[in-house]
């Protein structure tokens, strides 16, 4: 029995797995033995494991034999039946355009779906989506979210997550905030805009067909082997593609506009006939009612951080998005001097936004000559030091009925004059004014002012009801990071690594995930669990962020040479060495290589 | 015990399963159709009709196995179908008034005291018996939570993944289910399974 005996519940690892909701780190006779012999187990477990092994026992009895497997099959037949019953009405609907085609295919999944595989969705797949003879349909996954983002199939909506698998059919709905990558090694990487509403009916490596509603994406497609297509409808035109990175944008007024940044594009009408190419550098505009395509160089654009949210001045917002292009990075005519001191040095990004809601021109040069909204002036004097200036012009336009945004710059400038009640009062302010998805930002502001304010109970209760109601809200990391703070500062050690753990757990692709990997690692090197800190560093070692994959890398390191692992240690920096030649914890792996080279040397 | 103890060679028939190959569809239910039957059993209580449920799963499993990626064990895999599936099955029941015969009609629980009785059978069946009864009064995603964890020894990392919760709220809904077993366990009077009508302690 390698077990300690002497544990507490503070550091017997099955009390704290049990207590914690987890599943126990032991089984079978050596989990019989422990909670015999640990003072911590005894009264807590030892008579629970008897009675779940008496109860398994117990209810094993009785289990009726199961149907044959012929009675399964044929009613697997009898699935297939029905669902090609609805499939072979439906077949002269080919005859209709695409689009109708589309539709007849989302009605008939439901069919052909394992009904209500709730949580499966990642692993089962519509029966349609992969013809009986066809190859494997291959799987779109979500490489990142942010803010909140909503995924429909079958007419059932629910939050996208990061990693998830995307299935055809289904549909991606971004909000004012939200935005998310779909992608697949070997086939294309699709970054979705806010405001956009795009649905995959197609995605495999021969073929990816996607029908964009409404908003803007972004696309780099693979190289496409001869019959392979990739595809983007939209309501007035599609989009072929031959390996290429490139620009989509829809709005119902406005048509479409398609940019290109390397490789071409050819660019077809919704009726087949064809517009044209679309080159690095060019951009091509379909409007819903014009007969032709108007084609023009790509406009530069100003930093995003320079956009108007939509709240005051939504002809710059819409179906916006940035993409890669070195072919113009020159300043925008009219920007005035204040703001182009507070957006410091130019990036190599330009792709203009293209759609205007009051239908005026698109030159962005001729927009920016406009006065700048006082969001815009504000965030300038912010930049330039003045937050007085920028309360001045923010509370002037924020008399009447003051919106969120506003709000919370004003907050903003409050907190930065010093003026912390004021900050508070109008970050509440904000809140209560901002649609759910967008206060997540302004509550994890607001708890910071608290705190400051020396008001922590109130900053935590803030932070428990908004991931009570946003689990998966875009602050949701960073607010379980600064509750975890707090409770360690509390001396609530229990409840600083549990926030920890529903950071690894639900937030492993934000930046707090190397922190919590740290905590929660070290909590288990700590009372000497080598082998379990070890399973968790290992499963972080391939993470695709680098800062994850190398704290994971030294933690795993560290469980190694506590469980004596010399062997492994020194296998672990050379494979770090390799990873990371100019690692940041190079030294600590250098101080710990020798460590365990002494070890092995001996005194 | 463990989920993933399917059989040896799970990736093997799996991947001939997606290719539609029978034999190697006969092999998996052979392999997992008892152990679904079982969960199914445990989850659904003696009254239901386990053959049809088993059935369902499997069912529902041939038809979807294209898709299955086999990154987790085909066995948690299954069970999170079955979960659906007896879910369905109570919400039916109960939508039929029959919801006491669906789940837990062996439990006429009466008060008793276990030390009464030394046979270890009937201590078995009344720890069984006051396991059964703390269940009973459990949310549904609380008992699957239990069941998985406790019974099926699969972390609340698969349970997550089969049951497409988060692996946070699985640990939570074990929490409290492990509190309410215990709790159930702990008490000074038994609840015990028996035919014989007497003081109800607990119902449902």
């Amino acid at each position: 029995m390698k077990e300690k005996h002497q544990d507490t519940v503070a550091t017997c690892r099955v009390a704290e797995a049990f207590a914690a909701g987890d599943a126990l780190p032991i089984h079978g006779a050596e989990l019989k033995d422990h909670a015999r012999s640990c003072a911590t187990c005894r009264p807590l477990l030892a008579r629970y494991t008897a009675a779940v092994a008496a109860y398994r026992d117990e209810s094993e009895a009785g289990v009726p034999r199961v149907p044959a497997f012929q009675r399964v099959r044929g009613a697997v037949d009898e699935r297939g039946r029905q669902a090609g019953w609805w499939r072979g009405w439906f077949l002269p609907a080919g005859l209709v355009p695409v689009a109708a085609a589309a539709a007849v295919l989302v009605l008939l999944w439901p069919t052909a779906r394992a009904p209500e595989l709730e949580g499966t969705s990642q692993q089962t797949r519509p029966e349609l989506a992969s013809p009986p003879d066809g190859p494997t349909v291959a799987s779109a996954g979500v490489t990142q979210v942010q803010g909140v983002v909503g995924y429909e199939l079958d007419g059932d909506w629910r939050p996208l997550l990061a990693e998830a698998a995307v299935e055809e059919g289904a549909a991606i709905d971004t909000g004012v905030s939200g935005s998310t990558t779909v992608s697949e090694a070997d086939v294309a990487e699709v970054d979705v805009a806010p405001r956009t509403r795009v649905r995959i009916r197609r995605w495999g490596r021969g073929s990816v067909a996607l029908s964009l509603e409404r908003g803007e994406l972004t696309a780099r497609v693979s190289p496409r082997d001869q019959g392979e297509t990739f595809e983007i409808e939209t309501p007035v035109a599609r989009i072929l593609v031959v390996g290429t990175v490139f620009v989509t944008s829809h709005h119902p007024e406005e048509g479409t506009v398609v940019r290109g940044s390397s490789g071409r594009v050819q660019v077809l009408r919704a009726d087949g006939t064809e517009v044209g190419f679309v080159g690095p550098g060019e951009s091509l505009r379909v409007p819903v009612a014009v007969a032709e395509p108007e084609v023009a160089e790509l406009a530069p654009t100003p930093e995003p951080a320079q956009l108007t949210p939509v709240d005051d001045h939504p002809t710059e917002t819409v179906d916006s998005t940035i993409v890669e292009n070195p072919v113009a990075q020159s300043e925008p005519a009219g920007v005035p001097e204040r703001e182009r001191k507070a957006r410091g040095k130019p990036r190599a990004i330009v792709a203009r936004v293209d759609v205007g809601l009051d239908g005026g021109s698109e030159e962005p040069a001729e927009m920016a000559a406009e006065p700048p909204p006082p969001l815009l002036r504000a965030r300038a004097l912010l930049a330039e030091g003045d937050p007085q200036a920028a309360i001045a012009v923010l509370e002037e336009a924020s008399e009447g009925a003051p919106q969120s945004g506003r709000l919370s710059l004003l907050a903003e400038a409050y907190r930065r004059a010093g003026e912390t009640e004021q900050a508070i009062t109008a970050y509440e302010t904000a809140i209560d004014r901002a649609a759910a998805g967008d206060s997540a930002e302004l509550v994890v502001e607001l708890a910071s002012l608290l705190e400051t304010a020396g008001r922590g109970d109130e900053a935590r209760r803030q932070l428990e009801a908004y991931l009570e109601a946003h689990p998966d809200g875009r602050a949701a990391a960073t607010a379980h990071v600064r509750l975890a703070r707090r409770a360690a500062s509390d001396g609530r050690d229990g409840e600083a690594l549990s926030h920890w753990r529903a950071v690894l757990d639900d937030h492993a692709n934000t930046a707090h995930a190397p922190e919590a990997l740290q905590r929660v690692g070290q909590a288990l090197l700590a009372r000497g669990d080598y082998a379990g800190a070890g399973r968790l560093f290992e499963s972080f070692v391939e993470a695709r962020s680098a800062r994850m994959a190398e704290t994971a890398l030294v933690g795993l390191m560290t469980a190694r040479y506590g469980a004596g692992e010399l062997g492994e240690v020194l296998r672990l920096a050379g494979r770090y060495e390799e990873r990371f030649p100019d690692g940041r914890r190079a030294a600590e792996v250098a101080a710990l290589l020798e460590r365990a080279r002494a070890r092995v040397t001996g005194p | 015990m463990e989920a993933k103890a399917a059989w040896e060679d799970e990736a093997r028939v799996v991947a001939a399963c997606r290719e539609g190959d029978e034999r190697a569809w006969a092999e998996l239910y052979a392999a997992c159709a008892p152990r679904v039957a079982a969960f199914l059993q445990r989850l659904a209580g003696r009254g239901s009709d386990v053959e049809d449920l088993v059935q369902q799963v499997f069912v529902e499993c041939f038809t979807a196995i294209r898709g299955f990626r086999g990154d987790a064990p085909v066995l948690s895999w299954l069970f999170g179908i079955a979960a659906n599936v007896a879910r369905r099955h109570l919400r039916g029941a109960r939508r039929r008034g029959r919801k006491a015969a669906a789940f837990g009609e062996h439990l006429t629980v009466v008060g008793a005291d276990v030390g009464a009785d030394p046979s270890g059978r009937v201590v078995a069946r009344d720890t069984f018996a006051r396991i059964e009864g703390a269940l009973a009064t459990l949310k549904m995603p609380q008992r699957i939570a239990w069941l998985m964890v406790e019974v099926e020894g699969m972390s609340s990392e698969e349970v997550a993944r089969a049951t497409g919760s988060r692996a946070s709220t699985v640990r939570a809904r074990l929490k409290v289910a492990r509190e309410s077993v215990r709790r159930a366990l702990e008490q000074g009077t038994a609840p015990v399974a028996t035919t014989t009508p007497g003081p109800e302690v607990v119902t449902r």
